[in-house]
């Protein structure tokens, strides 16, 4: 008897760039500001600074060659900032949409952008958070 | 009872043969987000205040008056053909003051490259805008300062035709977060 194993690569998931928001001016009311996946901004009742950096969160992956696999991000997520204070990120999108392809060398990027929700009032300073990021094969 | 155990044996050949060696299937990592919350910036202009060139005479052709600060008090400064016709302390800097809740950050104080002031009939340009602390120190930034003041200095240019009166405008002053 000869027998076939079918071997299957592991599939490996790396952050390679953090979601940055940069510097933002809060109103007293609330608002949000959204960064889209696609790299774009917009805000409502939220300034942003000119000429702050910001960027949407790069992963790359590696696994299977020419398979896909699904992207599963978090419902929300909370940054924490100075004083217990906090914010939630939250409608988060992903490109390329899920399920994404590996290529013939069996590796993919993908970007992940999310919306931040600024409270009335919303205490000054630097926050920062993490957010899960799940794949798997299809 | 032969015939039974080979085909036990062909039964167990199959299962490996049709078995996978499974890896990971899935797994997980963490993004990290970041943001800087800060509030508005509110800047003030003395409504009593105004940046001040006094009364100049012109003698048919060119010049400037500069107004500066020297160790924080006001300076003026002819060059070409003009001349003063007021007292010692007619003219003036402007005076500003801004606030804000952050003091961990940088702001920057920016200026139009010139405007034109008028009579209603000629017009002069007034450039080269300066911004100084208390001290006469002309600064461009301000750092961990909740609320910090500045007064304006800047150069006007006379052609030499222009016709008698008083000369009035106004000019942008900018107040922003260095990023």
């Amino acid at each position: 008897l000869v027998s076939q194993v079918y071997a299957q690569t592991a599939l490996s998931l790396t952050a390679t760039q953090s979601l940055a928001f940069g510097s933002i001016i809060r109103f007293p009311t609330a608002g949000s500001i959204t960064l889209s996946a696609q790299g774009s901004v917009s805000a409502s009742n939220v300034m942003y600074v000119r000429g702050s950096v910001r960027h949407v969160a790069l992963f790359s992956v590696t696994g299977d060659a020419n398979r896909n696999f699904y992207i599963t991000l978090p419902v929300s997520t909370t940054l924490s900032g100075p004083d217990s204070a906090t914010m939630t990120l939250d409608t988060f999108t992903v490109l390329p949409s899920s399920p994404a392809s590996l290529g013939v060398d069996g590796t993919c990027s993908f970007a992940v952008g999310a919306t931040l929700e600024v409270a009335m009032n919303q205490p000054t300073g630097e926050y920062s958070g993490t957010f899960e990021v799940l794949i798997s094969y299809e | 009872m032969k015939k039974a155990f080979v085909v036990l044996l062909v039964v167990a050949g199959l299962l490996v043969a049709t078995g996978n060696v499974f890896a990971d299937t899935e797994t997980t990592n963490q993004g990290t987000a970041t943001v800087k919350v800060l509030t508005p910036l509110v800047l003030t202009h003395d409504t009593t205040s105004k940046l001040n060139f006094g009364s100049i005479g012109v003698i048919g052709s060119a010049g400037t008056v500069t107004v500066a600060s020297t160790g924080g008090v006001a300076t003026r400064t002819l060059q070409g053909a003009v001349g003063y016709t007021d007292s010692t302390n007619a003219y003036a800097l402007d005076y500003f003051s801004a606030s804000s809740l952050v003091t961990t950050t940088t702001y920057y104080i920016g200026f139009t490259d010139s405007v034109t002031i008028t009579n209603g009939y000629n017009t002069m340009t007034v450039s080269d805008f300066k911004a100084y602390d208390s001290s006469g120190n002309q600064i461009t930034t301000s750092y961990g300062n909740s609320a910090f003041y500045f007064w304006v200095g800047a150069k006007l240019t006379l052609s030499g035709s222009e016709s008698a009166g008083t000369y009035s405008g106004t000019y942008p002053v900018y107040l922003g977060y260095l990023e």
